[in-house]
């Protein structure tokens, strides 16, 4: 036979069979994902009957037999137990702690240290739901590791409301650079009032303007109210980041007393802290802001004008009517333009 | 022959074979790293709640914008699926970029539109905005009517309007999944300060059954060319995207299903309006800016969230869409040609921007040699044709090889192909590619640098039939 004919054939009949095999791969890959995957739910079922029984008779030694059972099928188990953490409360949830102590924590503890990230992953998730105040430090190194594991330590963290965790994340956050830090504020935030005494004591320290900064927007994110006094100094901050933050958070806090200093932050050098403290003005709801809001309009910078409109619409009937002259004014088109559209959309809603 | 000559025809083979090698060598390397991201991506998304990612407070809110140009037959089905996506917080603002058919009256009578006269920063300039209408129905949508500018300029539009610091650029006649956004935003979630832009798999509809703007039931269509255009689908975005994107080398986000930080994009200066491949230009130049200020950025390709496309179906809008796509890639590579083999911009002048240049834009252009070459020889009685037709037969060869692994790679995306016949067809398809369709898109992609000499500039309209609905 010809060799280039014979070089064809054999080339194609290679093709053809490697062509074969991948449809083959792929159709055994399918069958035996479906065996496993039947087997899973079975498993998972049987677990999810013995559980439920042992959360109805509240039977800790079932929950233990659970445990001790199904120690072998880690996936399962740990499925049907996330699952279960989402939905139940009290002290059902003891049952599932002690499943988790008995027939997972060592593998958790293992698999954190795993060369898999699939492995680190479903550690620190279990960690997540059925860990101890002791374990939140060994969840910190995951911050400084792949972007998946932080976020799902971000995650972990922001569940972990004991005061070692949180004195443990605030340390953190102490020592981070700025390239983490809004990271660390959603897990903060995430913990709500509790935080406030160490929030309060690192208000006092001597900070970053950046972490001061955001600690800033922490008080107003969760809100903190009693540390509204703490913001004023930070008002005429040299730094214009922390002076927006504290106009920010001041509109958040809403405590009337605070209206001298937004209306400071009004007359700010800054733009940005301007237009800010104009939207925080219209939160308070002071009719005394209104000539200053109406001011507002007529500035030369966009945000500010289309704020201090915003604001003037939430003071109700008085703002309204000083937004419908300044609608039908001439003298300056742009605060009619802002007025006009602002108008608009208070009858839309 | 003249001794020039000869040495000019010796150094092309060479110039040919090298090119073929290297070529092949990178695709596979792309392959083989797509199908270990695409692995390893499918178990740890196993263990990670996207629902969970909800519940961080600074979680950013979104832009959708979805600029449209004649796209009355699609236009309600696709606004309908993108508000239909789940995100805490989002806004939908189509641009509809001067149509001459009724794409804004069929909008106007789907969600009620009622015109309002809102003020915004002029950030980035753009062709003059006509009138802004918000729906009655669902507030988050607003519609910008505005003279024909081109799909970069109803981007910009469409920015100037956005309320939030996220923007996701898809295109009016896509379908996005319901989870998508919440999937391609995971990256600024993990790294909010690094993170510029996401992107996600592109997939195409023709075949697929479509319910209340989702897809419910995955198929493949009849039609030949849209089969062939799957298979590449799957080879450009499962093997080359993830691949690229694991080399961080990513120099192209889809302008079909892509998700930018609106700061960035406004100091860059939005979309360049003169080109016609406004998503790769915009990737390129953001990299640029962000290496030139020395501030460390990430661009990522989710290889998970996708995004439903309907392809071409006739060899004419297909030609012109091709056309288009490959006039946008020299004009973006030539623009910011400075990056080129440039140390100061790390991989993306050292890595990205050769193999973009040499494999992807002049890529068609050395095929078409090879071919011309081989028609030389043929007629100057010069072939040797065992090694012509071996050389052929190793490129059939390896193509069909790349090929078939992209099915494979397409077996682990998320929405895989249900059926094993429809697995059949994509095998058979695959082998059929190389064959055909491969040297007819090598034709098509080298009349770009024709085209474009003739500075030709238009959005590439294509004849659209509508989603397949569920009856």
């Amino acid at each position: 036979m010809n060799p280039f004919l014979s070089l064809t054939l054999y080339s194609l009949i290679f093709l053809a069979l490697l062509t074969v095999a991948l449809f083959l791969f792929i159709l055994l890959r399918r069958f035996l994902g479906q065996i496993y995957d039947r087997r899973f739910r079975r498993i998972c079922q049987q677990i999810e009957a013995e559980l439920l029984e042992a959360i109805r008779t509240n039977d800790q030694s079932q929950s233990l037999r659970i445990a001790i059972k199904y120690s072998s099928q880690p996936r399962a188990l740990a499925t049907v137990l996330v699952a279960y953490a989402q939905k139940i409360k009290g002290s059902a949830l003891n049952h599932l702690k002690l499943i988790f102590k008995e027939g997972l924590k060592r593998r958790v503890y293992r698999d954190l240290h795993s060369i898999f990230l699939a492995k680190k992953i479903r550690a620190i998730r279990l960690l997540v739901y059925f860990g101890e105040p002791a374990d939140v430090p060994r969840l910190f190194p995951f911050l400084n590791q792949k972007p998946i594991l932080r976020l799902v330590t971000i995650h972990a963290l922001s569940r972990a409301k004991t005061p070692e965790a949180i004195k443990a994340i605030f340390t953190a956050w102490e020592k981070e650079n700025s390239a983490h830090l809004a990271t660390l504020i959603n897990i903060l935030s995430s913990l709500g009032p509790i935080i406030e005494p160490y929030v309060q004591e690192y208000l006092r320290k001597e900070l970053s303007c950046d972490k001061l900064a955001s600690l800033v927007e922490l008080v107003g994110l969760i809100p903190l109210r009693s540390l509204w006094k703490e913001l004023l100094p930070l008002a005429t901050h040299s730094d214009k980041e922390v002076r927006i933050k504290v106009a920010r958070a001041l509109g958040r806090l809403l405590i009337p007393e605070s209206y001298p200093v937004l209306l400071r932050l009004l007359e700010d050098e800054a733009w940005e802290v301007q237009a800010q403290a104009a939207k925080s003005l219209g939160k308070l709801k002071n009719p005394e802001a209104i000539p200053y809001l109406s001011q507002g309009l007529t500035s030369p910078f966009f945000h500010v004008r289309r704020n201090s409109a915003y604001a003037l619409a939430m003071m109700g009937e008085e703002g309204k009517k000083v937004l419908e002259a300044l609608a039908h004014q001439n003298k300056d088109h742009y605060a009619a333009d802002v007025a006009r559209m602002v108008l608009e959309e208070m009858v839309l809603t | 022959m003249l001794p020039i000559g000869s040495f000019l025809m010796n150094f092309l083979n060479l110039l040919i074979l090298v090119y073929f090698f290297c070529l092949n060598a990178f695709y596979f390397l792309f392959i083989l790293l797509s199908l270990y991201g695409q692995i390893r991506y499918r178990r740890l998304t196993t263990y990670l709640s996207f629902k969970e990612i909800f519940q961080f407070p600074l979680i950013k809110p979104i832009s959708v914008i979805a600029p449209a140009f004649n796209e009355s037959s699609t236009i309600v089905e696709s606004v309908r699926s993108l508000l239909a996506l789940e995100y805490p917080l989002f806004e939908v603002i189509v641009v509809n970029d001067g149509s001459t058919d009724d794409t804004l009256e069929k909008l106007i009578q789907a969600f009620k539109l009622k015109r309002k006269n809102w003020v915004f920063r002029r950030v980035l300039s753009t062709k003059p905005v006509r009138g802004i209408y918000v729906s009655s129905l669902d507030p988050r949508l607003v519609v910008i009517d505005k003279e024909n500018g081109g799909k970069a300029d109803a981007l910009n539009a469409g920015i100037n309007l956005a309320r939030y610091p996220l923007f996701c650029a898809v295109d009016s006649d896509s379908l996005l999944e319901r989870d998508s956004l919440v999937k391609v935003v995971r990256p600024f979630i993990e790294e909010p300060e690094k993170t510029v832009a996401s992107g996600g798999i592109i997939q195409l509809s023709n075949g697929c059954k479509v319910k209340f703007g989702q897809v419910v039931e995955i198929g493949i269509a009849r039609n030949w060319l849209v089969r062939f255009q799957i298979i590449e689908y799957l080879r450009a975005f499962l093997g080359g995207r993830t691949g690229l994107s694991l080399l961080r080398s990513l120099l192209i986000i889809s302008g079909a299903f892509g998700l930018f930080r609106k700061d960035v994009v406004q100091s860059c200066g939005g979309y360049r309006c003169h080109t016609v491949g406004e998503d790769m230009d915009l990737v390129i130049r953001l990299q640029a800016y962000l290496r030139k200020n020395k501030k460390p950025y990430r661009i990522v390709f989710v290889p998970d969230p996708i995004c439903w496309t309907e392809a071409p179906e006739t060899l004419r809008s297909l030609t012109r869409q091709r056309n288009r796509w490959h006039r946008g890639l020299i004009e973006s590579l030539t623009y910011s040609f400075s990056l080129f083999f440039n140390p100061r911009y790390g991989l993306t002048g050292l890595l990205a921007m050769p193999y973009y240049t040499f494999f992807e834009m002049f890529g068609p252009v050395i095929e078409i040699a090879g071919y011309t070459l081989f028609l030389y020889y043929t007629l100057t009685n010069q072939l040797n044709t065992a090694f012509a037709l071996l050389f052929f037969l190793l490129a059939v060869i390896v193509g069909i090889l790349l090929s078939s692994l992209s099915v494979l790679l397409a077996e682990y995306s998320e929405r895989r192909y249900p059926h094993l016949k429809h697995i059949l067809i994509l095998f058979a398809f695959a082998w059929l590619e190389n064959l055909f369709y491969r040297q007819f898109l090598a034709v098509v992609r080298a009349g770009a640098f024709l085209s474009l000499l003739r500075r030709k500039k238009e959005w590439g309209r294509m004849e659209r039939k509508g989603f397949q609905k569920l009856t």
